[in-house]
C-alpha cells in the first residue's frame, strides 16, 4: 500500500493544479494503481473526484471523454466506439473497472493497455491543463513524456470515432493481459495500428511494417523474439480482418 | 479525519486516517462480510456496492468514500430470513468456503437491478472481478440465474442432480454411438449415474444445503479475521532479500524504540528448537530442519525477524528499522543442479540430523521395488523412456494465512487460526513455545480455502512467541505477496518413466525415477514424493515396478502440501507416457490403458511399500485389492459428453474459417487414494438435546469442502432425523475429538466413518430408551425415522419425548456417543478426464474449451458439494496445466507475486465444465463413500497435453502450456 501523508479533495481545477504542483503531491484518480502502489515514498494525495471531469460527449464525429470517467462508464456508454468500450471492459475486471478512470489509465502509460492502444488508433488527443493553460496534445506525445504528473492535469481525451477497428491479442488465457496485442483501425486516409507489450508504453506502428524500430524486452511470458513474431502475426490478422470488412 | 458515508442506508460518521482504506473502516464498523484478499483489490473479496456499483474496497481510500454510498452484505440482514439472492446462493451450493460470497451476492444485486434477465456472459462478466479457487464459478452462475428467476416472479426448478441411465453394466466397455448425446442440463447440475448396489437412503446422497450456509450467505462473523479481540497487536515479518545467506548481525534497537512497538523477535531472542512445519501425524517425518528464527536464511522471503505493534503500519515500519548484516552465499534453485559437487550446501548446521547426504543437498532417498524391473525391461518386446518437468505453483487460497494468539485467563495459549490441522498444530506448537500440549488450545473457525497450504504450522509459532513476549493478543495476516513466496507451494519435479511392454500391449515393467525439489526445508518433501511414486505406479497392472527417488534441497520458496499431493505431477507424466506408448503401438489410447488399468479384484501391488512413515522392502503376505471401480461407466459417460469420436474428424479438427486453429481432444485415466491407511484417524461425539436434536462435535476440518455438511448427513441418516436437527461444530482442540485434519482425501471416508460410529452408539441407546417407553422387549426391532422411534406394531415415540424422558424424568442420563475411525483400507476413486482444446498454431495460444470429468467416488454423500469439489479441483488443475507458475529471477526472487501476472482463471474465461458422478458401492466407506476432493487435480494437465498431441502431433512434456512454450514446440525448437 502507498504511504499517504495527507488526502485533499480540491473543488476546482485551479486549486487542483496548485496542489499538485507542490512537492510530493500527486493527483489521485480512481486509485486502482496509486492506492495499491508499493512505492514507499510518502506522498500527499490530491483526489480529483470533486472536479467536473466525468462527462462523455460526442459531436461531429469526435468523442470527448472526461478524464475521470470510469472504465465502467465508458464500457456502458453507447456513444463510445465499440473498440473503446470493448477495450475498457478487457482492461480490468468488474470490481476494479468501476473505479479506474481513463485519465488514470492514460497517465499510467501501461505498456500492456489495450485501452491506450485503442485510443492511439482513434487519433486520441489529450487535453491538458498546466500553468501555461489548456492545450491539446497527441496521446503518443503524452505517453512519451517521462513524468509530468506533478505539473499538469489531464482534463479529457478526445478521439475520432470513425472507421473500422479490430483487435487481436495473444495471452495465456482468454482474459489475460495480452502478451502482445495489436489494434488496427481503417479510416479514410489509411490504417492506424497500435501495439502493446513491446515497449514502455503502447505504441503506434506502421501497419505495413509493424515491427520496424520495435525492440521489446523479454519477460517470463514471452521473450523479445517471440513478441516480435506475435506482432507480425497479429498485425497481419488485423489487416486481414479489416480488409475482409471492406 | 472524519468522513461521512451512507453505510447501508444510514448516514455514518467515521474517524479515519489518510492512509486507511475503505475496507479497514468497514471492518472496524463491524462489516464482517467485507474481506481481505489482496491489497491490489484483484480478488474482489472486499467488494461492496460503492454508489451502487461493485468495487473492491481495499483499493478505495476511506477518504475517497467521503460523501458516497456504501452497501455491504449486512444491508440484507434485517431479520433471520434470507434475501432471494442469498437463498439462491445457499440452494445451489454456490459457495464452498464462502469467503467471497458477500461480494458475489452484492454483484448479483447490482446486475439484476440493471438487467433482470442477464445472459451467462453478463453474469460471468459481473463475477470477473471476484476470484474463486473453489467453485470454478459454475454454481455461482447458476445461483445468479436462479435468483434472477425468483426476482422475476418465476418458480425455479429445485436444484438437484440429473439422474442418468447407466451406459454400461459397470464392468464391460461399450461402444458409444456418435449420434448419442447426454440429456441437456445446466453445467452446474451434477449428472448422477446411480448404481443398483447402493441402498436407498433418506439424507445421504441428497443435495442438502450446507449446514453453514446461512452464516456464510449473511456474511456473519465466521473467519479468523472476523473476531475482534480487545487490545490486539499486529505482527509483521521481516523477510530475507537473499536466497541463501548467513545473518552476521541483527540490530533491533531502532525498531524497539519506535513508538507503538511491543516486541521484536529473531534468532537471538527465540529458543532454537528444531521442528518440521508440515502438518502430519506423530512423529513428523524427518529431518526436523527448521527453527522459528534461524541465523541463516535459505530462500527469498525466509523469516528473519517479527514485530508486534499497535498497527500493521507501525509493525511494518519497525521491520524496516531492523538492521541486518548478511553474508550472502551462493544459491541453487534447480533440483538437478542441487546435487552437483559445486552446489552450495544448504543445511550445513550441525543440529539438523537425518539428512540423507547433506553435502549433496540430498534430503531423502526413497526406493521401492516389486519384482525385477531390470530383468523385465531387458526381456520386454518394447521399452520406452520419457522425462517430464513440472513446475512450482501456489494453492492461492483467497483468505491468506491468518492467526491470532493470546494468553487466556488461565495463562494458557490460545490460537485462533486458519488451519487444516488444528490437532497437529497444537502438538507441534507446544514445544516451540515451551508449553505443555495441555496448555495450548487451537481454535479453527471457518477457513477461506486451504488446498494444502494450510496443512502446515506456518505462522502459528510467530504469533505465539509474540503473544507470550508481549502478554497481549497478536494477529498476523500474510500479504498476498507473502502468500506466494513465503507460504507453501507445489513441488517441482523431474520425472522419468521407463516402461516395458510385451507384444500384446501388456505392461511388463514400469519404473519412475523422480527428482523432487523440496526447496530449503523438508516439510512435506518425503511424503509428497512418496505419494508421487505411489500414484504414479498404481494405475496399471504390472508385476515389476520400481520407484527411485531423490529429494533435493534448493533455495526456492518452500514447497509443501497442495491438493493432489504428488499425484498431479506423477499422473501428468504417467498419462502422457501411456498415451505415447499406445500411439507407438498403434493402439487406441483408451483401449491400451483399459487393457492395463487396475480392475476390481486386482492388487495394488506397490501401495504398501510406499508408506507415509517409510518404505517397506520385504514382500507382504497380502496386498490390498481394488474392491470398487466405476471407470468403465466413467469412460462411457465422458466419451459421450465430450464427443470423443471427433478426435479423428479432420473437418472438426481444422475449421475451414480459421485456418490457424487446430482442435484436439484429450483423455486421462485418473486413480487416486482415499485417506492414509493405518494412519488417518477421525473422532466424533454426538449428544442428544431436549428437543430431539443433536450436537455433533468433530475434529475434522471443513475448509469449505462441505465436510461438516457431509458428516452431518451421515449422522442424520443413522439417527432418522433431517440434517437440520444435527448441529455440527468443528473444531477446537479443547472441545472436539481428535482428527488428523483435512488432507489426503480422508474426511468423508475417515471422519465420516467416525461420525457413523458415534451415531450408531446414540442410535442404539435411543432405541433402548424408546423400547422402555413403548414397553417393547427387543429394542433392535425399533426403527428410527422422521424424528421418531417406531415399533414394529406401528406405535412410535418422538426423539423429543425420549430426550425429555432421559434428561429429566426417568433414570436420567445424557444420551451420547463417541466414535473414532482408522482404516486399513485406502479404496481408490477413479475418474475419466476429457478435455477439448483449440490451438492457435501461429501463436501457440491454447484455449481449453471444454472439461468433462466423470468420477467414481463411491456414493457421493452430497452430490452438490461433491460436484463442487470436482469443479473447483478442475479449475485449479487447469491453472496448473495452462497458466499458473511461480517465476523466480536469477537471484531467487519471485517476479510475479500477485494475481495478475501469476494468473488464475476468472469467471469470464472458464471453459464449459461438466461433472458426472458415477456411483459404486464401496463397502469399506460410510454408506459406500470414497474420496472426491483430490482426484480432479490429476487428469487435466495430461489430458490437455494429449489433446495438443491429438490436434498437432506435437508432444510437450513440460508444464505449463504457455503460448511461447507451445509455439516453440510447434516450431520444433
Amino acid at each position: 500500500m502507498a504511504k499517504i501523508i495527507s488526502y485533499q479533495r480540491p473543488g476546482n481545477l485551479e486549486e487542483a493544479l496548485s496542489l499538485i504542483s507542490l512537492d510530493k503531491h500527486v493527483p489521485l484518480a480512481g486509485g486502482t494503481l496509486l492506492n495499491t502502489s508499493e512505492d514507499k515514498e510518502p506522498l500527499h494525495f490530491v483526489d480529483l473526484q470533486g472536479l467536473p471531469l466525468k462527462g462523455i460527449e460526442r459531436s461531429n464525429g469526435k468523442l470527448t471523454i472526461g478524464s475521470m470517467a470510469t472504465l465502467d462508464e465508458i464500457m456502458k456508454n453507447s456513444g463510445c466506439p465499440d473498440s473503446i468500450r470493448l477495450s475498457s471492459r478487457s482492461e480490468l475486471p468488474s470490481t476494479l473497472r468501476t473505479l479506474a478512470t481513463i485519465g488514470g489509465t492514460v497517465a499510467s502509460g501501461d505498456p500492456d493497455s489495450q485501452l491506450i492502444a485503442s485510443l492511439l488508433v482513434h487519433d486520441a488527443e489529450v487535453t491538458i491543463l498546466n500553468s501555461a493553460g489548456e492545450s491539446n496534445v497527441p496521446l503518443q506525445e503524452v505517453l512519451g513524456e517521462s513524468d509530468s504528473s506533478g505539473t499538469q492535469l489531464i482534463l479529457s481525451i478526445n478521439l475520432d470515432t470513425g472507421g473500422d477497428c479490430v483487435m487481436e491479442a495473444t495471452g495465456r488465457t482468454p482474459s489475460d493481459t495480452p502478451i502482445v496485442s495489436v489494434t488496427a483501425r481503417r479510416c479514410s486516409d489509411g490504417y492506424r495500428m497500435a501495439v502493446t507489450g513491446v515497449a514502455s508504453t503502447p505504441v503506434l506502428v506502421d501497419s505495413e511494417s509493424p515491427t520496424v524500430s520495435l525492440q521489446p524486452s523479454s519477460d517470463f511470458r514471452g521473450d523479445s523474439e517471440y513478441r516480435m513474431h506475435l506482432v507480425k502475426i497479429l498485425a497481419s490478422r488485423t489487416l486481414d480482418l479489416l480488409d475482409g470488412e471492406k | 479525519m472524519q468522513i461521512n458515508i451512507e453505510l447501508n442506508g444510514q448516514e455514518t460518521a467515521v474517524e479515519c486516517e489518510a492512509h486507511e482504506t475503505l475496507l479497514m473502516v468497514l471492518r472496524r464498523e463491524g462489516m464482517s462480510s467485507v474481506r481481505f484478499g489482496s491489497s491490489s483489490g484483484e480478488t474482489g473479496a472486499s467488494a461492496v456496492l460503492f454508489d451502487g456499483l461493485l468495487a473492491s474496497s481495499e483499493v478505495i481510500l476511506a477518504a475517497q468514500a467521503n460523501g458516497h454510498s456504501v452497501v455491504t452484505l449486512e444491508s440484507l440482514n434485517t431479520d433471520s430470513s434470507l434475501h432471494p439472492v442469498q437463498a439462491a446462493f445457499a440452494a445451489t451450493g454456490a459457495m464452498q468456503s464462502g469467503y467471497s460470497v458477500g461480494a458475489m451476492i452484492l454483484g448479483t444485486l447490482q446486475l439484476l437491478k440493471e438487467t433482470p434477465d442477464p445472459t451467462e456472459i453478463e453474469i460471468r462478466d459481473m463475477l470477473s472481478g471476484i476470484l474463486d479457487r473453489e467453485t470454478a464459478y459454475v454454481k455461482p452462475v447458476a445461483a445468479v440465474q436462479q435468483a434472477a428467476a425468483v426476482l422475476r416472479g418465476e418458480e425455479p426448478e429445485p436444484f438437484r442432480p440429473l439422474i442418468l441411465t447407466p451406459m454400461t453394466d459397470g464392468t464391460n466397455p461399450v461402444k458409444v454411438d456418435p449420434n448419442d448425446s447426454p440429456p441437456k442440463a445446466s453445467d452446474a447440475i451434477p449428472r448422477l449415474i446411480p448404481s443398483s448396489e447402493v441402498p436407498s437412503t433418506s439424507v445421504v446422497g441428497k443435495p442438502e444445503v450446507k449446514v453453514d450456509a446461512v452464516r456464510l450467505v449473511k456474511g456473519n462473523p465466521a473467519f479468523t479475521a472476523d473476531f475482534d479481540i480487545r487490545g490486539l497487536l499486529h505482527a509483521k515479518v521481516l523477510r530475507s532479500p537473499h536466497a541463501h545467506a548467513r545473518i552476521v548481525s541483527i540490530d533491533d534497537s531502532e525498531a524497539l524504540a519506535l513508538s507503538g512497538v511491543y516486541a521484536v523477535i529473531h534468532h537471538e531472542n527465540v529458543s532454537r528448537i528444531k521442528y518440521a512445519s508440515g502438518g502430519q501425524s506423530y512423529p513428523n517425518p524427518k529431518p526436523h530442519d527448521q527453527v522459528s528464527f534461524d541465523n541463516k536464511v535459505r530462500h527469498v522471503g525466509d523469516r528473519v525477524a517479527a514485530v508486534a505493534a499497535e498497527t500493521p503500519e507501525i509493525a511494518e515500519e519497525a521491520c524496516s528499522l531492523i538492521k541486518v548484516e548478511y553474508e550472502v552465499l551462493p544459491a541453487v534453485f534447480d533440483e538437478l543442479e542441487a546435487g552437483k559437487p559445486d552446489a552450495p550446501v544448504i543445511h550445513d548446521e550441525v543440529d539438523t540430523v537425518d539428512i540423507a547426504d547433506r553435502d549433496r543437498n540430498l534430503v531423502h532417498q526413497i526406493f521401492a521395488e516389486r519384482g525385477d524391473v531390470d530383468s523385465a525391461l531387458k526381456n520386454a518386446d518394447r521399452t520406452y523412456e520419457q522425462t517430464f518437468r513440472v513446475h512450482q505453483v501456489q494453492p492461492a487460497p483467497i483468505e491468506p494465512h491468518i492467526s491470532t494468539a493470546w494468553l487466556d485467563s488461565d495463562q494458557r495459549l490460545v490460537v485462533r487460526t486458519a488451519t487444516q490441522v488444528p490437532f497437529h498444530t497444537r502438538r507441534m506448537l507446544a514445544p516451540l513455545v515451551g508449553m505443555d500440549i495441555k496448555d495450548v488450545r487451537i481454535i479453527k473457525p471457518r477457513i477461506g480455502g486451504g488446498f494444502g497450504a494450510k496443512q502446515e504450522m506456518l505462522i502459528e509459532d510467530i504469533v505465539a512467541h509474540l503473544a507470550i513476549a508481549t502478554r497481549k493478543p497478536v494477529q498476523l495476516e500474510l500479504t498476498r505477496a507473502e502468500e506466494f513466496y513465503a507460504s507453501r507451494t507445489r513441488h517441482p519435479q523431474t520425472l522419468t518413466y521407463r516402461t516395458g511392454v510385451d507384444s500384446e500391449g501388456n505392461l511388463v515393467a514400469q519404473e519412475l525415477k523422480l527428482v523432487g525439489n523440496t526447496g530449503p526445508y523438508g516439510t512435506h518433501g518425503y511424503t509428497v514424493q512418496t505419494v508421487a511414486g505411489l500414484r504414479g505406479l498404481s494405475s496399471y497392472n504390472c508385476d515389476n515396478k520400481r520407484f527411485d527417488c531423490d529429494v533435493m534441497y534448493t533455495n526456492i520458496p518452500v514447497p509443501g502440501a497442495y491438493r493432489g499431493y504428488g499425484a498431479p505431477q506423477a499422473l501428468f507424466g504417467l498419462e502422457a507416457h501411456m498415451e505415447d506408448i499406445a500411439l507407438d503401438l498403434g493402439m487406441d489410447p483408451i483401449e491400451f490403458r483399459r487393457q492395463n488399468w487396475v480392475k476390481v479384484g486386482d492388487e495394488m501391488n506397490i501401495a504398501p511399500h510406499l508408506g507415509e512413515q517409510g518404505t517397506i522392502e520385504e514382500e507382504l503376505d497380502e496386498y490390498p485389492k481394488v474392491m470398487s471401480n466405476g471407470i468403465e461407466e466413467c469412460v462411457a459417460q465422458g466419451s459421450r459428453a465430450i464427443g470423443w469420436h471427433r478426435r479423428h474428424d479432420e473437418s472438426w479438427k481444422s475449421p475451414v474459417d480459421r485456418p490457424h486453429i487446430r482442435r484436439g481432444l484429450g483423455f486421462a485415466f485418473c486413480m487416486h487414494g482415499t485417506s492414509i491407511p493405518f494412519l488417518d484417524m477421525g473422532g466424533c461425539s454426538i449428544k442428544l438435546n431436549d428437543d430431539g436434536s443433536f450436537n455433533m462435535l468433530v475434529g475434522a476440518t471443513d475448509l469449505g469442502t462441505g465436510a461438516d455438511t457431509v458428516l452431518g448427513q451421515i449422522a442424520a441418516e443413522v439417527l432418522g432425523v433431517p440434517l437440520e436437527d444435527i448441529r455440527v461444530y468443528s473444531s477446537d482442540t479443547d472441545v472436539t475429538p481428535f482428527d488428523t485434519g483435512a488432507y489426503a482425501s480422508s474426511t468423508t471416508y475417515i471422519s465420516g466413518a467416525a461420525a457413523k460410529k458415534a451415531a450408531d452408539v446414540v442410535r442404539k441407546r435411543l432405541k433402548e430408551r424408546a423400547a422402555m417407553l413403548l414397553d417393547i422387549e427387543i429394542p433392535c426391532s425399533i426403527e428410527l425415522r422422521d424424528r421418531r422411534a417406531w415399533a414394529p406394531d406401528g406405535r412410535s415415540v418422538s426423539l423429543e419425548e425420549i430426550a425429555l424422558d432421559s434428561l429429566h424424568l426417568n433414570e436420567q442420563e445424557q444420551i451420547m456417543g463417541t466414535g473414532s475411525h482408522v482404516s486399513p483400507d485406502c479404496p481408490p476413486p477413479f475418474a475419466a478426464q476429457f478435455v477439448e482444446i483449440e490451438i492457435d498454431t501461429e501463436t501457440g495460444q491454447i484455449e481449453v474449451t471444454k472439461m468433462i470429468m466423470a468420477v467414481d467416488c463411491g456414493v457421493a454423500i452430497n452430490p452438490v458439494t461433491a460436484s463442487g469439489q470436482v469443479e473447483g479441483g478442475m479449475l485449479q488443475a487447469l491453472g496448473y496445466a495452462h497458466c499458473e507458475e511461480i517465476v523466480l529471477d536469477d537471484k531467487g526472487t519471485m517476479v510475479n507475486p500477485s494475481f495478475g501476472p501469476y494468473r488464475i482463471y476468472r469467471a469470464d474465461e472458464m471453459p464449459k465444465t461438466e461433472v458426472f458422478l458415477v456411483q459404486t458401492m464401496e463397502d469399506s466407506g460410510p454408506f459406500g463413500a470414497k474420496a472426491v476432493a483430490e482426484i480432479p487435480k490429476d487428469g487435466v494437465a495430461p489430458a490437455i497435453r494429449n489433446a495438443i498431441l491429438n490436434a498437432t502431433g506435437v508432444r510437450i512434456d513440460e508444464l505449463p502450456f504457455t503460448p511461447e512454450r507451445v509455439y516453440r514446440a510447434l516450431k520444433g525448437d
